[in-house]
């Protein structure tokens, strides 16, 4: 087996990324497109921490924390969207959330 | 000499990531995209340890696996019948977002491997560790003493911007999801409506 | 800038000249904001006015008639050009000479008599239409004064720019005025067609001010005189400047209703009779000779009657010809003296087209003041008849002395009969075509126009005043009524829009009381029912002016009795206008005086001959001798269809071609736009869906087409060490 490089942990997140943002253009249920911006989130995270690993710089497992700090920030928000959605509409599924249209 | 992490465990971990991860968005029931991101959190964790960032590993594991996911959970609980396999999880456009996934794919991955990384080799990196000893680890190893001094060195500023966020992000999402009595009351007989 | 002109300052009483303009111009404020709901007190407040108006204007005319001073001239700058521009200053100013003194008076003294006269006379008139009360007097009085106004300021007016603006404001008041029964369809066409046929005229007046003013650098009158008083002025050619007169004079031509422009005057009289007198005979329509006589040495340079001055004469002759002969077969009074005012204006060009500077000046006066007095007397008239028509009138004589004995004395001074003041005036213009070099055609052509004169004065006033009294009952039906208008096929489909206004008929008497509001119906003067009673003596108010206007009809010629009558008067009116430092009193010509008597008489002759008696009798040999020229008089030469078909039908063809490229060219492509805006609209708008996640798809589309956009444009965009160095190393 070839050595494990940089390459491989960016093209994992790479993949990653892709298979979040699919998830988020697909997805008619609320929760599951805010699971799929989790991966977004995680392939984001896993770059910066190769990057911090191989180059080596310490500044990208700082901003890796941030991102997670974030994330949770955005997690808590998006939660409390989806309950007020779920209130006012009695579904979630977002292909039938069309009011944001003039 | 460059780090060079374990092949197997890495191959076996990103397999994992990348099932979990189709798996989350792929899944037919939300409760099994749930329990799928978990897997996948877990996995991510792992690659981050194999990489040696411990603490990174240890917080991905405590706030997201722990916190986030089990939110999410719980809202998946709140608002959704936790096992309906009727769950249509697709909308109309999957073959076109499916597309420009992938060209957005070929884009990422030709970017990232045509370029060039400035890697520097790292002598101190190679893991040591024995039962006796414990981590042997290095001084340049990304330590948590090392990254809380520079989370509070140069980064002092978006540090503490971030606690506000997190403080403010709590308050709003009590404000958007508590009951407002003043708005109006949903239409009627939308759930019958759904499909 | 300007060369130092020979002028004084405004001094003594002419000082205070500014007070004759804006005296009536507070009145027409007062009028309009104050008074307004109170006819009454806005008479008086007009009459007030211009009784002050009168009192200075006669100060500064007996300032100017004792002393022999140079022209008075006060402006101040008005709009003020680049330093280095050729014209420089442009100015506002008053010019007092002999010329603007006297018509000031005349102006002012006329103007009060036909306001008081109007007094009486527009109640008459409102009373007819039920819904018009007070506020119309106030209306009124309120034009009339912004007229008398604008009328002032064109006399005094210092310089051409300035003219012109109250050029416009007299064109102005007069279509306020000739509509101002503006819910009456004809006036409202008539005051219309007067607006748009001046207006051809202003056009080339204002290209020629330009000319004139721009190539010899000002303006003003006297600086442009003393330019032309050696000649041609150095650096202009002769034909240039007898282009700019040409032009200047087409602005006369429509004000003063020459050949061929003439055509809005008589349908001018759809307005009440005092706008007629002031307006459409004695003032306004003299500004157009005013006007010539001002710019005399821009006509006649170094005192040699130019190209220009040739062509105004020639039309001041065709003109005099062809109003009297299209005067002598009317029936209607007003458009009798409306054809007749045309004419006499025509005499006043002839007279300053030859040179005849005092003469035509002194026609004008005179006219001013015999004209408005029939005008003033054939309103009286039409008030105890009811008619406009004059074979619902006769007999008057015995029923309205007052207004007989004034319209008899204004009817012979008309036709010219010794020694009442049009004989003078008219005379001295014949005599001097008479004396001018190739001037015998011309004299001939109006010493014919003077004979027609006389016949059709005397007919109208046989008409009018002598014999039994007719009424509606009596009125031959054969003869009387309006002249019915000639049916052309119309040279476009829409003839109404764009089609003369046809003459007062019967037929559009009664449509025009359709068009009228329901509460002003059966309000027509031809419908008042009238004919059992005979008509009565007008109130003084109004004939009290007539008589003064006699007064002046009769004794006014004795101001400008040429010398070499031998009448042992100096000649007071060419003592006071002349020509400057030109003291030639022309040489006297018995010739011309006697044969314009011989024609008078002869003129009065005829029409009392075919009137006296039987007039119906003597109309039907008029018109049986006059074959088919009776008709052709009848239709005004066919000028008004002339006019429809030639300048409505090219302007009706233009609108077509507009209207052609307006609906295939610039439609289709204003259209084709819009709809090219409102497909993509509605496709973009489908793109709208409201869902979260289309946006979110737009979005990563967007992403990767820039992404292998930047690609394309740049390959080694994304894989240059130098991007990934920035990427990386920028925050270090």
């Amino acid at each position: 087996m070839s050595p494990i490089g940089l390459n491989h942990f960016l093209a994992l997140g790479a993949v990653l990324f892709c298979l979040g943002t699919y998830g988020v253009l697909t997805r008619r249920n609320a929760i599951a497109v805010l699971l799929s911006l989790e991966l977004m989130f995680n392939a984001v995270n896993l770059n910066l921490v190769a990057f911090a690993r191989f180059m080596p710089n310490l500044d990208g497992v700082v901003l890796a924390v941030f991102v997670i700090a974030v994330a949770a920030a955005e997690a808590t928000v998006g939660v409390a969207l989806v309950l007020s959605i779920y209130r006012n509409f009695r579904h979630i599924d977002l292909d039938q959330v069309d009011t944001m249209k003039g | 000499m460059i780090y060079d992490p374990n092949p197997v465990a890495f191959w076996l971990l990103a397999a994992m990531v990348a099932g979990c991860a189709l798996a989350v968005v792929r899944a037919r029931k939300l409760f099994h995209a749930g329990l799928a991101l978990v897997g996948t959190l877990f996995a991510v964790a792992g690659l981050y340890g194999l990489l040696q960032v411990w603490f990174l590993a240890a917080v991905q594991v405590l706030v997201y696996a722990g916190a986030i996911a089990i939110m999410l959970l719980f809202a998946i609980m709140l608002t959704h019948h936790m096992m309906t396999p009727d769950l249509k999880s697709l909308t109309t456009q999957p073959w076109t977002a499916a597309a420009l996934c992938l060209m957005l794919l070929a884009i990422l991955l030709g970017a990232t491997l045509t370029s060039t990384w400035q890697t520097a080799p790292d002598t101190t990196l190679s893991p040591t560790w024995t039962p006796k000893s414990g981590f042997q680890v290095a001084e340049a190893v990304p330590s948590i003493k090392a990254l809380g001094f520079r989370l509070l060195d140069p980064f002092t500023l978006p540090f503490e911007m971030v606690s506000v966020l997190i403080l403010v992000s709590m308050i709003g999402a009590l404000v958007v999801a508590r009951k407002n009595p003043a708005l109006p009351k949903a239409p009627e007989g939308r759930e019958e409506e759904a499909p | 800038m300007h060369e130092q002109v020979a002028a004084a300052a405004l001094e003594g009483a002419a000082a205070n000249v500014w007070l004759v303009p804006l005296l009536p111009f507070l009145a027409f404020l007062i009028i309009s904001f104050l008074t307004r709901p109170w006819g009454r007190v806005s008479a008086a407040v007009s009459i007030l006015a211009l009784t002050g108006s009168l009192g200075v204007s006669a100060q500064v005319f007996w300032q100017r008639f004792t002393q022999d001073a140079p022209p008075m001239q006060v402006a101040v700058p008005w709009i003020t050009l680049a330093p280095d521009h050729p014209l420089g200053t442009i100015e506002l100013g008053l010019l007092v000479d002999n010329l603007s003194a006297m018509m000031l008076l005349m102006v002012c003294f006329v103007g009060l008599c036909i306001q008081i006269y109007s007094t009486a006379y527009i109640q008459t008139e409102i009373a007819h239409f039920p819904t018009q009360g007070s506020a119309s007097m106030s209306r009124f009085f309120g034009w009339m004064s912004l007229f008398t106004f604008s009328m002032l300021g064109l006399v005094l007016s210092h310089n051409l720019l300035e003219i012109y603006i109250f050029w416009e404001l007299v064109g102005l008041c007069s279509y306020l005025l000739i509509g101002f029964w503006y819910f009456k369809h004809s006036a409202a066409e008539a005051g219309k067609k007067a607006f748009v046929v001046t207006r051809f005229g202003d056009l080339g007046f204002l290209m020629g001010i330009l000319m004139l003013g721009v190539a010899l650098k000002g303006f003003d009158f006297l600086g442009l005189s003393q330019k032309f008083t050696q000649g041609i002025p150095e650096g202009l050619t002769a034909g240039f400047v007898a282009l700019a007169a040409v032009l200047i004079f087409c602005g006369a031509i429509g004000k003063s209703a020459q050949f061929p422009l003439h055509v809005w005057l008589p349908d001018a009289m759809e307005g009440p009779t005092p706008v007629s007198a002031l307006i459409h005979a004695a003032t306004m329509v003299a500004a157009g000779v005013y006007l010539v006589a001002r710019l005399f040495p821009v006509f006649h340079p170094a005192g040699h009657a130019g190209e220009a001055a040739l062509l105004v004469a020639w039309i001041g002759g065709i003109t005099a010809f062809l109003a009297a002969t299209i005067a002598v077969v009317q029936n209607d009074i007003k458009r009798v003296l409306a054809y007749s005012t045309i004419s006499q204006l025509g005499f006043m060009m002839a007279g300053l087209g030859v040179g005849a500077y005092t003469a035509g000046s002194f026609h004008l006066i005179t006219h001013a003041f015999f004209k408005s007095l029939l005008f003033l007397g054939s309103g009286a008239v039409i008030v105890a008849c009811h008619s406009n028509d004059l074979w619902r009138m006769g007999g008057l004589r015995r029923h309205m002395p007052f207004t007989w004995f004034a319209f008899l004395m204004g009817c012979l001074a008309l036709a010219g009969v010794p020694p009442l003041a049009g004989f003078w005036s008219k005379d001295e213009i014949l005599g001097y075509v008479y004396a001018a070099p190739g001037g015998m055609a011309l004299f001939l052509v109006l010493t014919f126009s003077a004979f027609l004169t006389a016949f059709y004065v005397t007919r109208m006033y046989f008409l009018a005043f002598e014999g039994p009294y007719r009424g509606a009952e009596k009125a031959p039906a054969d003869l009387a009524g309006p002249v019915p208008p000639l049916s052309l096929p119309a040279p476009f489909p829409t003839s109404q829009a764009l089609d003369v206004a046809p003459e007062w008929t019967e037929e559009m008497a009664t449509s025009s009381q359709e068009d009228l509001p329901a509460a002003c119906r059966g309000a027509g003067m031809e419908h008042v029912p009238h004919g059992l009673h005979a008509p009565k003596e007008v109130s003084p108010w109004m004939w009290g002016p007539l008589l003064v206007l006699a007064l002046f009809a009769v004794f006014l010629g004795f101001a400008g009795v040429p010398t070499g009558v031998g009448l042992g008067l100096p000649n007071f009116f060419e003592g006071f206008i002349h020509l400057s430092g030109e003291g030639h009193p022309h040489e006297f010509h018995w010739t011309p005086m006697l044969l314009s008597v011989v024609v008078a008489l002869a003129g009065i002759a005829l029409g009392a001959g075919l009137f006296a008696g039987n007039p119906e009798r003597g109309e039907r040999r008029l018109r049986s001798g006059l074959r088919l020229v009776w008709p052709f008089l009848q239709q005004k030469w066919y000028l008004d269809h002339l006019w429809a078909r030639a300048l409505a039908g090219t302007m009706y063809a233009g609108a077509l071609t507009m209207a052609w490229i307006e609906a295939n060219l610039v439609d289709r492509a204003v259209f084709g736009l819009a709809g090219s805006v409102r497909s993509w609209g509605d496709w973009l708008r489908s793109e709208h869906t409201g869902k979260v996640q289309h946006y979110a798809l737009m979005l990563l589309l967007a992403l990767v087409l820039l992404a292998v956009g930047i690609g394309m444009v740049e390959p080694g965009f994304f894989t240059s060490r130098q991007f990934v160095i920035n990427l990386l190393e920028g925050g270090r």
